[in-house]
């Protein structure tokens, strides 16, 4: 699949820098959610029939209810963790040689896609607060903008700080770029020019 | 009161329906949105593999099931042991 169907409406000369998630570890609170969900009914279940002296045949309709519900419950279990991992695995922040675009999937039907274009950014802050962030190296990266969105937010990325240093690299390139163009735009304006005024007069003789 | 069995084995059509139905959607947003790495065909395998492992266990338990049977519950002043 084309890693540039993130966002169609690509740019000519338009290059993906970072392409940047939340940290795994986000995902874990998830996982050890779905871990106590999963085991904990069966725990429960085995310790109940253990010490109880309740019997039931697993063809009568109490094993039929049981064996059933159970089954149902464990596949919406399995179910909501895979909603909860695309609902992580679709936020995305994706930095290019021109623009930041956050991609933000909330619930299944709603999904928000903000831009910024590297020009507008005035500054780049990392934050990384906490024991768990400190070890594993991740935490929140905040853009200031000149546009309408004053703050763009990367939350919970892996090396904020390299993230941070990165915009604001690509930030002063996209600048020079834009000054570059600005200037060669001004100057064939003016030789544009300069041929318009020439032009009429044609036995004057030109000196370099 | 007395009911068919196989009026539980209908609800629980009806539950598995609803589950894919919503895993149909979750794939199309994963096929629609996602970017196709490792990361991604791991996960939709494991999806793939742990409901049909659950699926294919309750497939085998309702195969062995007379459905045909009737549950009666509450009919005689005393409990129905029967239920049991």
């Amino acid at each position: 699949m084309d890693p540039y169907k993130y966002f169609p409406d690509r740019r000519p000369n338009e290059e993906i820098v970072m392409l940047l998630r939340r940290h795994w570890h986000s995902m874990l609170r998830h996982f050890l959610l779905f871990v106590v969900e999963f085991f904990l009914p069966l725990a429960a279940l085995f310790a109940f029939f253990y010490f109880t002296d309740f019997v039931f045949e697993k063809e009568s309709p109490v094993g039929i209810v049981i064996i059933l519900a159970s089954s149902a419950y464990f596949l919406f279990i399995w179910l909501f963790f895979f909603n909860h991992w695309i609902d992580y695995y679709l936020d995305v922040w994706i930095v290019t040689n021109q623009r930041i675009l956050n991609i933000e999937q909330e619930g299944l039907f709603s999904r928000t896609i903000s831009e910024l274009n590297l020009e507008m950014v005035q500054d780049a802050t990392s934050e990384v607060k906490g024991k768990v962030a400190t070890v594993l190296n991740f935490g929140n990266v905040y853009v200031q903008t000149a546009g309408e969105e004053k703050r763009f937010v990367f939350e919970e990325i892996p090396a904020p700080r390299q993230v941070a240093s990165k915009i604001i690299e690509l930030h002063q390139s996209a600048v020079k770029r834009a000054a570059v163009e600005e200037m060669k735009e001004a100057t064939s304006k003016s030789l544009g020019e300069k041929d318009t005024i020439s032009s009429p007069q044609k036995n004057e003789t030109k000196t370099f | 009161m007395t009911f068919p069995l196989y009026l539980i084995l209908i609800l629980y059509l009806l539950a598995i329906i609803f589950y894919l139905i919503l895993s149909v959607v979750l794939l199309y947003h994963i096929f629609r949105f996602g970017y196709w790495d490792s990361s991604t065909k791991l996960m939709i395998f494991l999806y793939f593999a742990g409901s049909l492992i659950i699926l294919v266990s309750a497939g085998i338990y309702i195969a062995g099931i007379d459905w045909s049977e009737n549950v009666s519950i509450l009919n005689n002043t005393e409990f129905n042991i029967n239920f049991f």
